[in-house]
């Protein structure tokens, strides 16, 4: 069945307004993440679609079908809970059945089912225990087990990797994606992690406040967010204010800066730059300079927080130039890899543009 | 290892601990058990009259507890899921009043309503109930809904709420959900409620003898045998009267540890229809019988006796010298016993939540006792073992109320004091604050709601006990036992009509403090 359209979705809580015009539709097999940072609105969203509350407006569609109205129970949707939610006072054999048992089926077939899904996520020999007996991991597969035995094919996850540490979270991860695809799941999932996003989605969703802020596939949501608060939230970015010359140049600090997209604004302009785009490199363009004020060895990469008259630009390489605190370096910005968003357009409060 | 008070080392607490602990055994706890000395002496019989007005209890009790479940985990739910429900705070208040209205007074209240009342309203000579096992089960049930409904209410918000919107995710309707979700999570809720409320209609004195007529309970033959002084079938009764309330303690905690609900079956099809089609008939039947069988029962003489509130009547009362020592009697014995117990309950509760000598869960359960002991029989012991003493009448009665009314101050402030996270404590202490410093900064301002909730629960016990207070007192009586009193005598005039609204306006004024204070805190 599943395609999902939500159409002007608006829920407040007391005089809280904590969806505002919430619309997007999400496509037959299309596994969708919704970003955002915490309190922005993402699970009131995915309970909304879920009939777990009450819109004040708006419509739900599943598949064309306008199921606002419907109650909870009759959406045939599987909910991943952010704790899992797991009946503490049942089995997770009875905990994995428990869809089955709620719609009648008699044992045997419901044995089967269980029997099935215990055995997808690897936990066969732990049908007999309660939930409390299980580690962070394994309770994460019970209730995946639990939602798999609804047989739905439309799966809302609540922050479903959030709990564990980061090594089980990266396994489990990959394996979801495997999953929704080997069972043609259509999934909309919720989380604060701008990683676990990049992994798994065909398409994300970054809700800031209440408000869709951008909606685009994976690699765009990275390489050309639509919005600044997207270059910033997703991945991270330095921002310069600056003045645009013409349509592939702009003045920063009296400094001239080409940029290979068409700018398409006038006046002042919001400049955005990834820190493992810019280049220890001098051009005759593009070019700052700054003094190492700290240098972070991360694995992988080495960060870098470079004085550039007295605000800092941050620089992430994986090449390891041996350079220390104290250093006077040169900044390249490719044309490429430069952003431009309208300055009215800020990120957030807490962003430091310089 | 986290060491809250800095228990490492004997200081000053541990010695005011101690000493607390000394008196609360041997004047809080043993007075109330002595009657159990009772139990090993050769004249322990249990005659046939006891033994009737035993089955009798036991049956009224049963009865009571099963419409208090059927009706009060309706009204629990509804009051623990609809936060947002107009006039819920009226609800919620009305709803405790037969906790703090004296239950004389409660008495006096259900009889006017279920005879006079109800028989006038229906055209009969002689009222619609007349005393008897009837209105002794509609007062029962009156006065021991507020515990049933409290006790699942508070169960029902301890579960977490995803996992019952988890179950509907699933596919399950209400009406599944709550079988197979919600009640295995608050059964034992349930449990303990129904022990309440069964205990307390198995030891309720003042007010069933006010209703009974010539039908005996066990706590009434109890008053009757003392009346008699035949105190051996008075002691005889209490001890097994105490010996049921113990066992049923004991049932309470392995009951509610390994009694499942049957949730293996579902009947889909036929649960769906039942969460939608009588939820409306339903919602409307336990109220009409919560307005009828509870609240108007109880403020039935409130509301039909309002004529007696007008200057002649107030000043006939100001000159009734006998009601009006009474009540001062029953406000100072309870500003007394208030003040003493909260100076004990503290040092207690620290002791209590901190499981200081190891002696916590035992100092716990002591308390846990008291409430369950029969008040009559509770009287009978108190006057039993303080008799051996030649101690003036008034102070009796103060110690005896000191041993009822403790565990009800201690409870709430040792459930605070439980609550304090021990790393406030332990942080106060690294910025440089000695223990007394941390308890008036850190610790006292956390558990003032549970000390306020005390003391208004001990200040209102007292002022409202009859039972035990009327074994212990000869010459000075407090208010309910003078209403009980003239009441039996036929002796309620307009001064004790309007002694009892004085006394209904009190409480009502305290369990509104009392809730107010719990919004707010609600609100923090």
């Amino acid at each position: 069945m599943p395609n999902i359209e939500v159409r002007g979705l608006c829920k407040s809580f007391g005089s809280h307004r904590v969806l505002k015009d919430v619309s997007f539709t999400v496509k037959n097999r299309e596994y969708v993440v919704v970003l955002g940072s915490s309190g922005c609105g993402k699970t009131t969203l995915l309970k909304c679609i879920a009939g777990l509350y009450d819109v004040d407006s708006g419509s739900v569609f599943f598949d064309g079908v306008d199921y606002t109205d419907k109650r909870p129970e009759e959406r045939n949707l599987g909910f991943f809970f952010q704790h899992y939610a797991l009946f503490s006072h049942m089995t997770v054999r009875e905990n994995v059945g428990y869809s089955l048992t709620a719609r009648g089926l008699d044992k045997r077939e419901i044995d089967k089912i269980v029997d099935e899904n215990l055995s997808i996520v690897g936990l066969s020999s732990w049908s007999g225990n309660y939930p409390r007996e299980l580690s962070g991991g394994m309770q994460q597969r019970a209730a995946l087990a639990r939602v798999l035995a609804t047989k739905s094919k439309l799966l809302l996850l609540d922050e479903p990797l959030n709990a564990l540490d980061s090594k089980i979270a990266s396994i489990l991860r990959s394996e979801l994606k495997t999953l929704s695809k080997k069972f043609g799941w259509t999934v909309i999932h919720v989380t604060p992690n701008q990683e676990e996003a990049l992994e798994l989605a065909d398409r994300i969703i970054l809700i800031k406040d209440g408000v869709v802020e951008q909606v685009q596939s994976d690699v765009d949501s990275y390489l050309k967010p639509k919005t600044s608060y997207g270059a910033y939230f997703i991945g991270e970015s330095n921002f310069l204010k600056a003045a645009v010359v013409d349509a592939h140049s702009v003045k920063y600090n009296g400094l001239m800066f080409s940029v290979s997209r068409d700018i398409g604004l006038e006046g002042d302009v919001l400049l955005a730059a990834r820190p493992e785009k810019i280049l220890f490199e001098r051009h005759e363009r593009n070019t700052l300079e700054g003094v190492i004020e700290a240098v972070h060895f991360l694995g992988k990469t080495t960060r870098y927080d470079i004085n550039y008259k007295g605000k800092l630009v941050y620089v992430e390489t994986s090449k390891h130039p041996k350079l220390k605190v104290g250093d006077s370096v040169e900044l390249y910005f490719p044309p490429d890899d430069i952003m431009v968003y309208p300055l009215s357009q800020m990120p957030g409060d807490e962003v430091t543009v310089i | 290892m986290v060491s809250g008070l800095g228990l490492k080392r004997w200081g000053k607490t541990q010695i005011i601990c101690l000493i607390a602990l000394l008196f609360f055994i041997f004047v809080i706890f043993l007075p109330p058990v002595y009657v159990l000395s009772y139990a090993f002496k050769s004249s322990f019989v249990l005659n046939e009259s006891s033994k009737i007005a035993l089955f009798n209890s036991l049956l009224i009790g049963g009865v009571v507890t099963i419409f208090d479940l059927l009706l009060g985990l309706p009204v629990a739910w509804v009051l623990a899921k609809r936060k947002h429900m107009h006039f819920r705070f009226l609800i919620d208040t009305l709803i405790d009043m037969p906790l703090v209205v004296p239950t004389s007074i409660l008495g006096l209240s259900v009889f006017y309503f279920w005879n006079d009342g109800m028989g006038s309203l229906l055209g009969l000579e002689g009222g619609l109930i007349s005393k008897g096992p009837l209105l002794i089960t509609l007062l029962h049930f009156v006065f021991t809904f507020p515990y049933v409904v409290r006790s699942i209410e508070a169960a029902i918000l301890q579960i977490d709420a995803t996992h019952e919107q988890a179950a509907t995710m699933l596919g399950a309707s209400p009406l599944t959900v709550f079988r197979t979700i919600s009640l295995p999570l608050f059964k034992a809720g349930l449990i303990s409620g129904a022990i309440l409320a069964y205990t307390r209609s198995l030891s309720e004195t003042g007010a069933t003898m006010m209703v009974s007529g010539f039908y005996s309970t066990a706590p009434t033959i109890v008053v009757d045998y003392k009346t008699a002084g035949d105190i051996h079938s008075a002691a005889a009764i209490s001890v097994v009267l105490i010996g049921i309330a113990v066992i049923l303690l004991v049932l309470t905690k392995l009951l509610s540890a390994s009694f499942r609900v049957p949730m293996s079956t579902v009947w889909p099809s036929e649960e769906r229809m039942l969460s939608r089609k009588y939820v409306k008939a339903r919602d409307i039947l336990v109220s009409l019988l919560v307005f009828l069988v509870i609240l108007l029962p109880t403020f039935y003489i409130v509301l039909s006796r309002l004529d007696v509130v007008k200057p002649e009547t107030i000043l006939a009362l100001a000159g009734d010298s006998m009601i009006l020592e009474s009540i001062f009697v029953s406000f100072v014995v309870g500003l007394i016993v208030t003040a003493v117990n909260l100076m004990l309950a503290i040092p207690l509760g620290i002791l209590i939540s901190k499981n200081m000598f190891k002696l916590g869960n035992l100092v716990d359960t002591m308390g846990d006792v008291i409430l369950l002991v029969p008040t009559s029989a509770l009287g009978l012991s108190l006057s039993l073992f303080w008799k051996n003493f030649s101690l003036n009448e008034f102070l009796v009665l103060v110690l005896a109320h000191l041993s009822f009314t403790f565990p009800l101050m201690v409870k709430p402030i040792a459930a605070s004091l439980t609550g304090v996270d021990p790393h406030l404590e332990d942080a106060a202490r690294t910025l440089g604050a000695n223990s007394r410093k941390v308890f008036r900064t850190i610790v006292y301002p956390l558990i003032k709601p549970g000390i306020l909730a005390g003391l208004i629960m001990t200040f209102m016990r007292s002022l409202s006990e009859t039972g035990a207070t009327m074994s212990v007192s000869g010459k000075i009586k407090t208010i309910p036992v003078l209403l009980v009193e003239l009441f039996n005598k036929g002796g309620m005039d307009d001064n004790a009509v309007l002694a009892c609204i004085t006394l209904f306006a009190v409480s009502f004024a305290f369990i509104l403090a009392l809730k107010k204070q719990e919004v707010n805190n609600a609100q923090h």
